[in-house]
């Protein structure tokens, strides 16, 4: 009877040990990840752009911060080439730039609206909205991932193709965004500006 | 009996030929515009058509409720998606995507014939350097996918340009890129459908497609859908006309036999009583489906009340009846009055006969017909037919003044009068007339509110300001339209109007298409002109070449014509925008809606001080109500003209026109004070009254006919009072089953005769009765 006993529990010990490898290799998933952005109620940081546009000689580059607020606000400046300020708060995208202060609804524009979206709702660590606007797929482990969202809709995705978000704990490191035609832009991100 | 063999072949040989007429050609409609105006003015052509067909009468407005948003905005777009490819429908949207690919191609190709940029200076080396430059921070800034997608070939920015144009300022609110009502709880859409909105066959179709793109796009949710449309209305409203007209009929014919019944106790003598009154409604339908091409069911609900009229003829005749007289001697006895009775009647539809709204106009016919063939058959045939035997109405005794004619004179005109100041007090300082179309509308208030409610939500209102330009063709009014625009555009900075749709921006002249493309430069020309404009930024070398290929390719491009629109949303907008009249004149027309009008007086001037004739500003509103006026005014010469005619036939029946004025004065009177009731009760006259008042005359006098005669011959009183107990006892039970209508028309002109007849029979029974102890 022992001996069956402790059969079974090296057998038992075996299974779980072999149930427990692949679960312990994909130990960070959404949900940590999401519960990881959720601790976070302000984040500002500094960030280099840099477009790749096939039309251009040269790659475009912009430097600025960006600054998020729980719940949902976040603010894009660029300092250089040209000013141009972009705040987000609930619903309401304000672009200012030289030509002037424009305020859009962003329900009416799915476009940005989704866009904007796939930062901040990472940030706020909000799975909900992100799965309404993409198909997403995380990788690596909470000191360093990578979380790939694709769009969803067809108003997005006819224009971007991927958008790839890097990070590393609550903190992200680098944001691409490919586009259909082939352009790319990647932006760097410092953190621990102000 | 001879006589009454081949009036009985006659007749029937008549009735079956009309009979077999209408089960073959006879069409009912029920198109609810054959009860507004009919058009005298070119402009009141073109709003009537504008009503009946006109973008506006395609427009359906749906509204989806009572689910989450997400899931709501699902649903909106699996049904534009279905809608959008059926045959039923024209265009559906949702606000996703206003505009498509098929629009967005379209603009593309032709945008250097529809931008009002286009000149020689646009393509010079200073603004397409300007041009790069904003171009290239575009592509920098947060807008860059957008810049990208026309980079290559429109790096002038034509196409955002002319989009930026178009798209209206103003949309309802989005949630998941589909529109919402504001309070967010309600998912909105528009579709126009193929069929116009007189079609309530179409229409029918279009809504049954809609019904089924909801339960296909509705998948288990509890939401719920409303909407409407002119074409929906029109369907509902026939649904409603077909169920009133037969529950109305129904109920007053019952309501008529019955009384039949009780005054007479035979069946066979209500029969014979309802022939003449079935015979005039059977020739009075065949006589509007010949002169109108078909009959609507409105009209065929207004039959039960010819029926209510009509039977009164055969009563007047055997309620009269003396002991030991046959139905014939009576008819010889009674040969002038009945004459009278049946042509006044006759001569008091002769409002509604000439009425500028062809429903009505189809009631008028139905009714004179109907009267006088109903009339003729009781004058000539029915005596015939009816053996004074068969008729057991008790006979009554010469006997003493009745109590109502005890009454002294003096206090019965006390009565009359206490009665007309009570009504003039009531009425005072009320408003006297209603020249709003809406209330004509046959449709119920109920399917008016939703409207309202869909189209406030949409950001829809009815348009009820525009300009309409006039000319010989196409091309003729597409550069007056033109010509209009630096002055809209000046109303709209000024802020009297808030926005516009001009057709010309969507499809310029052919003269202008044709100078925008030939200010267009050569290759060779704008090559050099680019590359200089290049030098110094980053754009790599060829990328532009494509928009030398689409320059040349559009200086040589045929013009953008409303054929190459068609079957895209630009062109159903053109299509609703540019029009062609009906009809003789062959003339083209623009309708230039002009949205959030806050001062209508800087358009009055502008329009003025544009002085060309052919361009005129329309307030629907106002339109409509000073058309009304008018409509008014000729209903009131009408019924002045029916008066007229009614004393003529009277002085002449009676040879004395004393004696006339004398009987229709208590009916005048009558009028009067059931006018003024209407009004003290809140309801103003409008057309629709006045031509039921005609009608009250013309039932009237026939109430005084008859007590004239009693008052004249004091043995017939108590008879006499049967008998118009009798005969206005049907009549009510006819206009106030009508008053119980749903439908406007029918609900108006069943109020005002049902008042009219009590007070009639109020008036001649004082006035009238008063004479006899007087005369003895």
């Amino acid at each position: 009877m022992p001996r069956r006993a402790e059969l079974r529990l090296a057998a038992a010990t075996l299974l779980s040990l072999v149930f427990m490898l692949p679960a312990r290799s994909q130990a960070f998933d959404m949900t940590e990840l999401m519960a990881l952005m959720a601790r976070v109620e302000t984040s500002s940081v500094a960030f280099e752009e840099t477009k790749q546009v096939a039309a251009l000689t040269a790659p475009l580059m912009r430097r600025g911060t960006l600054r998020y607020v729980r719940p949902d606000r976040l603010e894009m400046r660029v300092e250089t080439p040209y000013f141009e300020r972009m705040d987000i708060v609930g619903n309401v995208l304000t672009v200012e730039n030289k030509r002037g202060v424009r305020h859009v609804d962003l329900g009416q524009e799915p476009g940005p609206a989704a866009w904007v979206a796939s930062i901040r709702a990472t940030l706020a660590g909000d799975r909900t909205t992100l799965a309404r606007h993409f198909a997403f797929q995380l990788s690596g482990e909470a000191a360093r991932w990578s979380l790939t969202l694709l769009p969803i809709e067809p108003s997005l995705s006819g224009v971007i193709e991927r958008v790839v978000i890097d990070g590393a704990q609550a903190q992200l490191t680098r944001i691409e965004v490919d586009e259909r035609m082939g352009d790319r832009t990647t932006m760097v991100v410092q953190p621990g500006v102000r | 009996m001879n006589a009454r063999r081949w009036t009985l072949a006659v007749w029937a040989a008549l009735v079956m030929l009309a009979l077999a007429w209408c089960a073959v050609a006879l069409k009912v409609d029920s198109d609810f515009s054959a009860f507004l105006p009919g058009g005298q003015t070119q402009v009141q052509r073109i709003f009537n058509r504008e009503l009946r067909d006109g973008a506006a009468s395609r427009l359906l407005l749906v509204e989806i409720a009572r689910d989450n948003p997400v899931r709501l905005a699902a649903i909106s777009r699996a049904m534009v998606a279905a809608l959008a490819t059926s045959a039923e429908f024209r265009f559906a949207a949702n606000g996703d995507g206003a505009l498509r690919a098929p629009e967005l191609a379209l603009i593309e190709r032709y945008r250097y014939q529809l931008s009002d940029r286009i000149n020689t200076a646009h393509f010079a080396e200073a603004r397409l350097r300007t041009a790069l430059e904003e171009r290239l921070e575009g592509l920098a800034g947060s807008g860059g996918a957008l810049e990208k997608r026309w980079l290559a070939n429109d790096p002038t920015g034509e196409t955002m340009y002319i989009l930026s144009q178009l798209v209206p300022q103003s949309q309802p609110k989005r949630i998941d890129g589909v529109w919402f009502a504001r309070t967010g709880d309600a998912a909105l859409l528009v579709a126009q459908t193929s069929a116009p909105g007189w079609d309530v066959d179409g229409q029918q179709r279009a809504i049954a497609t809609l019904m089924r793109a909801f339960d296909d796009a509705r998948q288990g949710s509890a939401a719920q859908m409303r909407f409407s449309s002119p074409g929906a209305m029109s369907v509902a409203s026939r649904e409603l006309i077909a169920t009133d007209a037969m529950r109305l009929s129904m109920a007053s014919i019952v309501l008529i036999l019955g009384i039949l019944l009780w005054v007479y106790r035979s069946v066979p003598v209500v029969l014979l009583c309802f022939l003449p009154a079935v015979t005039g409604l059977l020739a009075g339908v065949v006589a509007v489906g010949l002169c109108f091409g078909a009959v609507h069911g409105i009209t065929l609900g207004f039959g039960a009340t010819l029926l209510g009229e009509a039977v009164d003829y055969p009563s007047f005749l055997l309620t009269q009846l003396r002991a030991n007289e046959t139905v014939v001697a009576a008819r010889v006895r009674l040969a002038s009055t009945l004459r009278m009775a049946i042509l006044t009647t006759a001569c008091g539809s002769l409002a509604l006969l000439f009425a500028d709204f062809p429903g009505l106009a189809q009631l008028g016919m139905l009714t004179v017909v109907g009267i006088l063939t109903a009339g003729a058959m009781t004058y000539w045939v029915l005596p015939l037919w009816i053996p004074a035997s068969m008729v057991r109405v008790p006979v009554a005794a010469p006997q003493a003044p009745s109590k109502v004619s005890g009454v002294a004179a003096s206090a019965r005109w006390g009565i009359v009068a206490v009665l007309a100041l009570v009504v003039a007090v009531m009425s005072w300082n009320r408003p006297w007339f209603d020249d709003d179309v809406a209330h004509m509308n046959p449709l119920p208030a109920e399917l008016k509110q939703r409207d309202r409610e869909l189209r406030d939500a949409l950001g829809a209102p009815d348009v009820r300001h525009l300009l309409v330009v006039t000319g010989t063709g196409e091309q003729d009014v597409l550069l007056r339209a033109e010509q209009l625009r630096p002055e809209l555009v000046q109303w709209t900075k000024e802020g009297a109007i808030g926005g516009f749709d001009l057709v010309s921006d969507l499809l310029p002249s052919a003269a202008t298409q044709a100078k925008r493309q030939s200010s267009l430069p050569e290759t060779a020309e704008l090559r050099v002109n680019l590359d200089k404009a290049l030098s110094g930024l980053p754009f790599r070398p060829g990328t532009f070449e494509p928009f030398l290929v689409d320059i040349e390719a559009a200086r040589v491009a045929s013009p953008l014509t409303l054929a190459a629109m068609s079957e895209n949303a630009l062109g159903i907008k053109v299509d609703s925008l540019l029009r062609r009249e009906t009809g003789a004149n062959n003339g083209w027309y623009a309708v230039v809606p002009l949205r959030g009008v806050s001062d209508a007086s800087v358009v009055a001037r502008g329009v003025a001080a544009v002085g060309d004739a052919q361009v005129l500003a329309l307030d629907l509103r106002a339109e409509s109500s000073a058309m009304m006026a008018a409509f008014r005014q000729r209903a009131m010469l009408f019924s002045g003209l029916g008066v007229l005619l009614i004393a003529g036939v009277l002085a002449q029946g009676l040879r004395s026109v004393t004696q006339a004025l004398h009987l229709m004065l208590p009916v005048a009177l009558a009028m009067a004070m059931s006018a003024g009731t209407l009004v003290a009760l809140g309801r103003p006259l409008s057309v629709l009254h006045l031509v039921a008042l005609l009608l009250v005359l013309g039932v009237g006098i026939n109430y005084a006919l008859f007590f004239a005669r009693a008052a004249a011959a004091q043995e017939e009183v108590r008879r006499t009072l049967r008998t118009l107990a009798m005969v206005s006892a049907t009549t009510l039970c006819a206009f106030g089953m009508l008053a119980w209508s749903r439908i406007a028309v029918l609900e108006v002109i069943g109020v005002t005769v049902a008042v009219g007849v009590v007070y009639s029979l109020l008036c001649c029974a004082l006035l009238l009765l008063a004479r006899a102890p007087q005369s003895d």
